[in-house]
């Protein structure tokens, strides 16, 4: 499905969005620590508290839609520390998303909202108009069961949820949640014959995107709707790996290129395939 | 009026209006205007000299009267006379049709039927009207039902004839009496000719034989209490699964106000019911009945209404109808020119349909295509089909946001020409490069388009978006796509009342003429503002625009439960309505929906190419399966004088279903088969519109120069046929001096002068 011409002008578009991205963030490449992590003053141009209230209103384009939680009980470790500036759910917020729509635009024909994305609770009804979302460390996920309903509801709706930035004992977390959301969801690893993969680009190997910050191999898990491969995804999980790592951090240089432009990849062809199956 | 007529002139007014008017007397002019000054003048003189108490006036009054008195006289002396011309008695002969068909039973006002009346006047001895008939004329007897043909005895009348076909009949006897002087042609009967054949071509013989026809109407014009279920409005094939709304017509007379039952049935199980309520006499009512067709294969549905009280014709109250049930998967391709979120929703509502392939071509990126449900690795792998055998292989297309300058100039043509030559269903949606906004304008796709594209806000430079709250039109109310499921207009209209707005980029305002709105939307307040969901036919296909952008929201939204159908119904109706009646390459069909036991079956096949042009070489054959099992093949001529059409007939036997399955070749190339079915079954279609036609009797008599009559009047019809009649005839004088208002205007003038003079005190 997909071609070489795709490729070079992803290629042309990554380099032209990280610039963009660093004059429209200004000084914001001194704040970043070696580790990939920003420092709260370069996130402190959206506080918290206004997140959701500065939500775009829905006007029929496509907006990149994080979701928000409540952080549970072992919040207190990497992920989900608050020294990082911003709770778990937030990391890489903004830039993650300005960077990934700029692709999506440069990319495919979609002209989405491009100044970041909304931010959402699954039980606000205003998810319901955005059928894609992104959820950030679900390792530290504990919704309450009006989230679980609305989210559950979503799901089955037609709404697709792409599950990020988690690993090691972090799956027990998401997993039991998401038998909350799902009763009997089972996960099953994907591989790369998977229509998912092949939905704008196409990916011929899945392991040639490692994780960002860890060594561990990424593996990507899929619901299906009824438990059935035949049938759509309802979620995809990026498990052992964080996608949004590389979106944010593409313009700075932290990251290979090549390995940027896999993680854009694998963005574009989730969003193509949600918005079709 | 006649007979007042008649009274005061002595004769009917047909004979005044057949004869000419003359003066027997053979006195000469000069001497009549001698005799009438000799009158005259001393009359005046008398008056003008004449004195006393009279005072001009007066004079002149009695004067008029007295002059008046005399030029009565005079008209008297001088013979008025009316000459005739009438046929020779038994020198010509007249043709007596009379109708044998079912209607005739029907038991009229006093519980008499029209056969009663047959058999009294035309089967007794000593009829008064078949003594004077005979007196005059040699005649001959014809029946007529479906056909017509020669009667020698009355006995020989069965009224089981189960259809009318009036102007066979008459042209049938005026073939039969060629060569015979014939004074005319008596038609008996209620005049309902159900044969569905143009009555004025059968006169036009019979007009240029100067063979004038007298129709003696039998039965009542209103029946005085009945109903009928009048129409059915069904198609003849539907997809399995589908959920048709029915219109059907039911009319009445004389149960105003009455509430009856419309029932549907399926060999014998109840598929729906409608309550019907009528309203004043003779008013139709069109009653809209939901049915879901659930079993593949041919079905014959029942409506039918039970017997009312009173009620004398009850055949009427029951009409089938044969409509196949079909398990095929209609074909649909969608064309998306950008990632967007009807692709999702569309292709989820219909997944689970098995009849609906909605197969996706959704451009991502320049050049860069995304195929969803293709048969196979070919199929739109160069994308956009470039050719018409490419594009007319689907069904319907539907057009999402793509711009006009996407397809080239022979495309847009082509797409058009797949709705108005292939007779494919089209629907475009609204979105950022759709309508107006993706420059249609002035191309063929605007032409095809039931919309106007030049709306103020759509042709200005800024970008429209508006919500839009959703309302069905009057007709949408009942239209079988916007049904949603409910059962009834105040249930849908409360449906879409409660469904969350979407929004749109097309501001589109006007439909154009011929077009139907179904859907219209716009602020809450203020729901009718822009055109949401209309549609026209278009050449043979249909076009439908639904300039909306997220029909989605109907599945997504917060409002709408997990549990709630109506995206899926919503979208499964639309694309089931949108390839109705979409022609194949093979289309064939009986000429008649029911045919009689016995009758022949007329069947017409279409063919056309890939492409959709017509063949006019091929080898069309039809296997004909009847109920008993027994198989006949027939195959079909092409009809010289049209395109890719085929005739050919079969006969039937027994009652039943005969399947019947067409297959087409070119050559050894197959082109296509069909599969269709006839049902033959004893006709009730005498019983439908049993009221004797008067309008058509009376146009009958008109054209021809004859003349209407019922079984008060029809006592005049052997004279009136002599004197109106053709044939061998003669002239004939009859005196008018003696006629009674010749007496009274002499009586009555005298009277008057002596009044006059009474009441002026003058004698």
């Amino acid at each position: 499905m997909s071609g070489p011409l795709p490729l070079v002008g992803f290629f042309v578009a990554s380099v032209l969005t990280g610039s963009l991205a660093l004059v429209r963030s200004g000084t914001d490449h001194a704040d970043v620590t070696p580790f990939g992590e920003a420092t709260p003053a370069s996130r402190g141009d959206v506080p918290e508290v206004f997140m959701q209230e500065n939500n775009t209103p829905y006007d029929g384009r496509f907006t990149f839609v994080r979701i928000r939680f409540g952080v549970g009980l072992s919040a207190g470790s990497f992920g989900g520390r608050r020294g990082r500036g911003l709770p778990p759910w937030a990391h890489d917020y903004p830039r993650a998303e300005r960077n990934f729509m700029n692709i999506l635009r440069e990319t495919t024909f979609l002209q989405p909202y491009m100044d970041g994305g909304n931010i959402f609770t699954t039980d606000d009804p205003g998810l319901t108009l955005y059928p894609v979302a992104y959820i950030s460390e679900p390792g530290y996920w504990n919704p309450s069961d009006t989230e679980v309903e609305g989210l559950s509801n979503y799901l089955q709706k037609g709404g697709f949820l792409i599950a990020d930035d988690f690993r090691g004992s972090d799956w027990l977390n998401f997993d039991a949640q998401m038998k909350r959301v799902i009763p009997g969801a089972e996960f099953v690893e994907l591989n790369e014959s998977h229509a998912i993969f092949d939905s704008f680009f196409r990916i011929e190997s899945l392991k040639s995107l490692a994780s960002p910050t860890f060594q561990v191999q990424p593996v990507y898990l899929g619901l299906h709707q009824d438990n059935d491969p035949n049938q759509r995804l309802v979620v995809i999980a990026n498990y052992n790996n964080d996608i949004g790592e590389y979106w944010e951090y593409s313009d700075v240089g932290w990251y290979p290129m090549d390995l940027s432009n896999e993680a854009y990849k694998l963005g574009v062809n989730y969003i193509i395939y949600a918005m079709s199956h | 009026m006649d007979t007042i007529f008649e009274f005061l002139f002595k004769y009917r007014p047909i004979l005044f209006q057949e004869g000419d008017f003359t003066f027997a007397s053979t006195w000469p002019s000069l001497l009549v205007l001698g005799a009438v000054a000799a009158v005259t003048i001393p009359t005046l003189f008398t008056y003008g000299q004449a004195r006393g108490d009279s005072r001009k006036g007066d004079r002149t009054v009695m004067a008029v009267i007295r002059l008046g008195l005399v030029a009565v006289l005079v008209f008297i002396l001088f013979q008025p006379t009316l000459v005739l011309t009438s046929v020779v008695p038994q020198r010509n002969f007249v043709g007596i049709l009379i109708d044998d068909s079912q209607s005739m039973r029907i038991p009229d006002e006093g519980g008499v039927s029209r056969a009663d009346f047959i058999r009294t006047t035309f089967g007794a001895e000593g009829s008064e009207l078949l003594t004077a008939l005979s007196d005059k004329f040699a005649l001959r007897f014809f029946r007529f039902s479906r056909d017509a043909s020669r009667l020698n005895d009355m006995s020989e009348l069965s009224y089981s004839g189960t259809a009318t076909n009036l102007g066979n009949a008459m042209v049938r006897a005026q073939e039969e009496l060629a060569g015979v002087p014939i004074s005319g042609l008596v038609v008996v009967s209620d005049g309902a000719d159900n044969s569905g054949e143009v009555l004025a071509e059968s006169l036009l013989p019979l007009q240029a034989g100067g063979v004038p026809v007298y129709t003696i109407g039998l039965g009542e014009e209103e029946l005085a209490r009945d109903v009928q279920v009048s129409r059915v409005e069904m198609p003849r094939t539907v997809l399995v699964g589908t959920s048709l709304v029915v219109d059907v017509i039911v009319s009445h007379q004389g149960y105003s106000g009455r509430t009856v039952q419309l029932l549907v049935e399926d060999t014998g199980a109840l598929l729906a019911s409608e309550d019907v309520t009528f309203e004043g006499d003779g008013e139709p009512v069109v009653t809209r009945v939901r049915i879901h067709a659930e079993d593949a294969g041919p079905r014959v549905l029942r409506f039918r209404v039970a017997p009312q009280e009173g009620e004398r014709v009850t055949e009427n109250n029951v009409r089938d109808v044969l409509v196949d049930v079909v398990n095929d998967a209609e074909k649909i391709l969608y064309f998306e020119g950008e990632p967007r979120w009807e692709v999702k929703f569309i292709r989820r509502a219909v997944s689970d349909d098995e009849n609906l392939q909605v197969v996706v071509l959704q451009r991502t990126a320049e050049s860069k295509f995304l195929r969803l449900d293709v048969d196979d690795a070919d199929e739109l792998a160069a994308g956009f089909p470039k050719t018409r055998e490419e594009l007319f292989r689907y069904r319907a297309l539907i057009l999402g946001s793509v711009e006009a300058s996407f397809f080239t100039h022979d495309q847009l043509d082509m797409i058009a020409d797949f709705v108005s030559q292939r007779g494919g269903g089209l629907l475009v949606l609204g979105g950022r490069n759709a309508f107006t906004q993706g420059g249609y304008q002035g191309t063929r796709l605007a032409e095809a388009l039931p919309v106007f594209l030049d709306d103020e806000l759509s042709t200005s430079a800024e970008p429209y978006y508006g919500e839009l709250f959703v309302a069905p039109t009057r007709t949408g109310l009942t239209h079988p796509a916007t049904q949603l499921g409910e059962d009834n207009s105040d249930a849908v209209e409360a449906r879409w009342a409660s469904l969350p707005p979407l929004t749109t980029l097309n501001p589109i305002t006007r439909l154009k003429p011929g077009a139907t709105g179904l859907l219209t939307g716009g602020p809450e307040q203020e729901r009718d503002r822009q055109i949401v969901l209309a549609y026209h036919r278009y050449g043979r296909g249909k076009v439908i625009a639904l300039p909306v952008q997220d029909s989605w929201i109907w599945q997504m939204h917060a409002d709408i439960s997990l549990e709630d159908q109506t995206h899926e119904v919503f979208w499964r109706q639309l694309l089931r309505w949108l390839t109705d009646g979409v022609p194949s390459q093979v289309a064939a069909q009986a000429d008649r929906e029911l045919v009689e036991p016995g009758q022949p079956v007329n069947l017409i096949v279409d063919v056309g190419d890939s492409a959709y042009v017509e063949v006019n070489d091929g080898n069309v054959v039809a296997m004909i399966r009847t109920p008993s099992g027994d198989t006949m093949t027939v195959p079909l001529d092409w009809d010289v004088e049209q395109d890719g059409h085929y005739e050919a007939g079969f006969p039937t036997t027994g009652p039943g279903l005969y399947e019947v399955s067409v297959n087409a070749l070119r050559g050894a190339d197959t082109i296509g088969a069909a599969l269709t079915y006839v049902n033959v079954a004893p006709s009730d279609e005498e019983y439908f519109n049993a009221s004797m036609r008067g309008a058509t009797l009376r146009r009958v008599a008109d054209q021809t120069g004859g003349i209407f009559y019922t079984p008060e009047t029809v006592a005049n019809l052997p004279e009136d046929i002599s004197l109106t009649g053709a044939g061998v005839t003669l002239t004939e004088e009859r005196d008018l001096w003696d006629m009674p208002i010749l007496l009274i205007l002499v009586l009555g003038l005298m009277a008057a002068e002596w009044g006059y003079r009474r009441k002026r005190g003058l004698i």
